[in-house]
């Protein structure tokens, strides 16, 4: 394979392309999902094909196909596709330098997900069910598990030729809970099809299903005789996996350069982060730092190389609350005169590779969640993402928890259900004055981050520990 | 695009010797193309050519199924293997009510197949860009956007007899304009989707976006509260999707979730509206049959304001007592979205143009679009979002000024009950699963909660 991709590499050269890679992916998705204890799909996808990319006259064309013997015909279609570009291009695109590999990178698992058989990932889910049925106000049941292993190889005109095998999973669970006058709902580990890692099973197993069916079921039920809140400014503590979408909305999509820079102004839209702002920029407090870092062992976006073949790396992208770097590709980081922080990535064979969010997260403070409540006179607790939207600035936002606790003088009281808060990216991460330390410190994973036309979906990673935030509006509603 | 007709030979070998009890075979190909452009360059410009197809099994009492992007009958009869092999592992499920019978599906009045779509290649996108493009310059601003064209391809085989297929094709564009090198501030923006890109009108809209953008300069803020807004069919649109997600299918109803739980034959939105899903209006993207092969049933879902019924495919179906009325989605789609869920929408036109809304209203907010849309409570329809690319004041009759963008957190439910006007003319909307055709709405009551700085 690895021959027949330079190849096709030598021949975009031969068409006039001055720059060229391929890259064939194989990835197989294996997807358990229960409703109410019966399953509702049960199924294998398999999909390869290449993706071939090029640059010619300084514009970008893309082809990719599934027929991998008719890969000639998808190279001069991706030449063909630059030179319309080129009917339409200021500039011609200019690529930053990076080391060229040659290298073979494999995820580091301890349970191959090819030896665990469906039975036994079934029987997990199945006894998780089971757990959320004993609550007896729980209505509708929802429990998944998925597998997806991703081998790929990436060649390129300048001499770059990297195999990686990719091995992720993840399970989550959903107990809607309903009394004929509200409906309260649940998820463990988290929202968004739950968590997700690079590794093997010992991931899943480590998710403790079963006793988190049960917790999660007992909450949703507990929810619809819960309290609402009051509406007007509170000091909110958010746990850590709430604050996953925090960063992964309000500063990593804000961060990506091409956003920066109005390529998905149509789609995904702009970023309020623009280029004179960095370095100087307080994004927010000196509590708050941010890396990119998809070098860290079972961060959904870990992997060797990106898919412009960028080695791995950390980046710290706000330092102390200032900002300091941006995502960047090749092409935006020669822009803009910064790193490629090996950012770039595909959704299969079939898309071009955009900036998009690797492993973006909030790095540990000195606090504890325990000890945040107990400083805390009065404010809410909340838990698990349920709502969010972001306007096309990632400025203006409202999110709101699945579950939350009332904080009285130093003291979780009373359950609060349909919460939410609202407020602007740079004054609410400069209203934090508190981030628990690295033993709170935990990793997750999103498999569902959208972006591009047409759509891409990949897979991301957040750490995060829980965090505190002062003045911040609140909004209850019944 | 492949020779469709070898691969239905494949599909009905591979069904006629089945070594299921009862096998499915869904397939679905497709040639993609995009030419994608900001800051009036384009920089991303693609063709992909893909396929599918999905193996269910019922053996045993058991279920499984896989999926292959390879066509090849060495790869589908492994993905049948695989199915059997998943099915064997499976708890029985006496209650699944079989894969569909042979049954005939309705004709539709107009072909989805336009032969002007299916040869749009990367030359005619680079023409329609360039068209829109020039247009933009020309009047000094700059665009984002995207030209979409795809011709594709989808059957359904059962061993129980049915087989049905469709070839058809789309086309898309969508376009923000802004002045130069101001991205994201002061925007305009128009969508258009169609079967036949023939249609497409580009230096027309782009005028259009020019428009908006022109008029949306030095905005201004209003204070929280509810008031009268104006939705243009692209800001409707969304609406209704969320909805429909979040009330008009079996999963939310018969869980409580949705607003219409309990209530059919009861009125829950104002009079004056009526929707349907509607799979044979070739307005729409109409197709006569779901992925389970099973024909698709126009269902009346609102009737002037009054809960008629919601959608069901097979397994929810059989759950509740009822047939199908053939809205299952792919077993492949985003796992986001459960099956099954309407992909046809409209609500009836009614008979006031989007001009004459602005005319007669004193005080109102005129929306061109809505983003990042998300459910707050479920019971209530009630979600939160932005609006963008065209936001403004209307006073005493006119547009007075440009708004900033605002958030708004609002029941659906109760915006839908208080309608004023209904627009005469219909827009096809793209949603996450499927159309929605539909009119601007004049609606008296809409919760604004907070302003953008810009």
């Amino acid at each position: 394979m690895k021959t027949a991709l330079q190849k096709l590499v030598d021949y975009a050269v031969s068409l006039g392309a001055s720059y060229a890679d391929v890259r064939w992916v194989r990835r197989s998705t294996d997807l358990l999902q229960l409703w109410d204890g019966s399953i509702d799909n049960i199924s294998v996808n398999e999909s390869e094909g290449i993706g071939v990319r090029v640059l010619v006259r300084g514009a970008w064309g893309f082809a990719a196909s599934n027929s991998i013997d008719g890969g000639m015909g998808t190279v001069e279609k991706s030449v063909a596709t630059a030179l319309q570009s080129a009917r339409w291009q200021k500039q011609p695109v200019e690529l930053a330098a990076v080391p060229v590999v040659q290298d073979t990178w494999t995820t580091p698992v301890e349970q191959d997900l090819r030896k665990i058989s469906f039975r036994e990932r079934l029987d997990l889910l199945l006894e998780a069910d089971s757990a959320m049925r004993e609550v007896p106000e729980v209505r509708q049941r929802k429990a998944s598990m998925g597998f997806y292993l991703t081998d790929q190889i990436f060649a390129s005109s300048e001499g770059a030729l990297i195999e990686q095998h990719i091995s992720e999973c993840g399970a989550g669970l959903t107990a809607l809970a309903a009394d004929g006058n509200e409906v309260q709902h649940r998820s463990y580990p988290a929202s968004f099809q739950g968590n997700y890692a690079t590794g093997g099973y010992e991931h899943v197993l480590s998710l403790d299903l079963v006793n988190g069916g049960r917790q999660c079921a007992g909450e949703a039920a507990a929810l619809l005789k819960a309290d609402t809140c009051e509406t007007g400014e509170q000091t909110i503590i958010l746990d850590s996996s709430l604050l996953t979408l925090q960063v992964h909305e309000s500063i990593g999509h804000a961060l990506e350069l091409d956003r920066v820079f109005g390529m998905e102004a149509s789609y995904a839209g702009t970023s309020f982060a623009t280029p004179e702002k960095l370095g100087n920029f307080r994004y927010g407090s000196p509590s708050v730092t941010i890396t990119a870092d998809n070098t860290l062992r079972g961060g959904l976006a870990s992997a060797g190389y990106d898919d412009e073949g960028v080695p791995a790396r950390r980046t710290e992208l706000i330092k102390e609350g200032i900002l300091t770097n941006y995502l960047t590709s090749r092409e935006t980081a020669a822009k803009l005169g910064v790193d490629v922080t090996s950012s770039m990535r595909a959704d299969g064979w079939q898309r071009t590779p955009l900036i998009r969010i690797s492993n973006v997260n909030l790095e540990p403070g000195d606090s504890s969640l325990e000890e945040m409540i107990a400083d805390t006179e009065e404010g809410i607790f909340m838990k698990t993402t349920k709502v969010y939207s972001i306007d096309d600035k990632r400025l203006n936002f409202e999110f709101g928890p699945e579950i939350a606790w009332k904080i009285e003088k130093g003291k979780c009281t009373r359950l609060l259900k349909n919460v939410r808060y609202r407020s602007m990216t740079p004054d609410f991460w400069n209203a934090c004055d508190a981030v628990a330390k690295d033993d709170e410190w935990k990793l997750w994973g999103v498999p569902v981050c959208g972006k591009g036309e047409p759509g891409q979906i990949v897979h991301v990673g957040h750490g995060t520990a829980a965090a505190r935030f002062r003045n911040i509006r609140v909004e209850g509603s019944k | 695009m492949r020779d469709t007709d070898a691969v239905m030979r494949i599909i009905r070998d591979v069904v006629k010797k089945s070594p299921a009890d009862q096998l499915e075979v869904t397939v679905s190909l497709k040639d993609y193309g995009l030419t994608r452009f900001a800051g009036n360059e384009i920089h991303q410009n693609m063709a992909e050519e893909d396929s599918s197809l999905t193996v269910r099994v019922y053996h045993n009492s058991r279920i499984g199924s896989c999926s292959t992007n390879i066509l090849d009958k060495g790869s589908i009869l492994k993905a049948v293997d695989t199915a059997m092999e998943i099915a064997s592992l499976n708890d029985e499920d006496t209650a699944f009510p079989g894969f569909a019978e042979r049954e005939k599906v309705e004709d539709l009045q107009e072909s989805p197949y336009v032969e002007t779509t299916a040869r749009t290649g990367v030359e005619e996108r680079g023409d329609i860009t360039d068209s829109l493009l020039s247009a933009v310059e020309k009047r000094g601003f700059e665009a984002a956007g995207a030209v979409a064209s795809e011709s594709s391809f989808m059957a359904v085989c059962t061993s129980r007899g049915q087989e049905v297929a469709q070839k058809e094709t789309s086309a898309s564009l969508n376009m923000v304009v802004n002045r130069p090198g101001q991205a994201g501030f002061g925007t305009g923006s128009v969508r258009w989707l169609g079967r036949d890109i023939g249609q497409l009108n580009a230096a027309g809209i782009a005028d259009k976006a020019v428009d908006i953008s022109e008029r949306n300069h030095d905005p201004v803020s209003v204070e929280a509260g509810e008031y009268e807004v104006i939705l243009t069919p692209e800001a409707v649109g969304l609406l209704l999707y969320y909805l429909s997600w979040m009330g008009f299918h079996s999963r939310a109803f018969h869980s409580g979730q949705s607003f219409m739980a309990g209530r059919i034959g009861e009125p829950v939105l104002d009079p004056k509206l009526t929707i349907i899903d509607d799979a044979f209006d070739c307005r729409g993207f109409a197709i006569p049959f779901d992925w389970e092969g099973r024909p698709k049933q126009r269902v009346n879902i609102i009737e002037n304001g009054a809960a008629r019924d919601v959608v069901y495919d097979s397994v929810t179906g059989a759950a509740a007592g009822r047939r199908s009325t053939g809205h299952a989605l792919s077993l492949l789609r985003d796992r986001y979205y459960s099956s099954p869920l309407p992909t046809n929408l409209f609500i009836d036109t009614g008979d006031t143009d989007i001009g004459e809304m602005i005319r007669s209203t004193e005080k109102a907010i005129f929306i061109n679009r809505f983003w990042y849309v998300r459910e707050v409570h479920w019971g209530r329809a009630a979600v939160t979002g932005m609006t963008r690319d065209g936001t403004f004041l209307v006073e005493h009759g006119k547009i007075t000024k440009a708004l900033h963008n605002l958030r708004f957190t609002q029941s659906i439910v109760e915006a839908f009950s208080n309608v004023i006007s209904i627009g005469k003319d219909a827009v096809l909307t793209e949603q996450f699963n499927g159309v929605a055709m539909v009119p601007a709405l004049r609606l008296g009551r809409f919760n604004i909660v907070g302003s953008s700085k810009f």
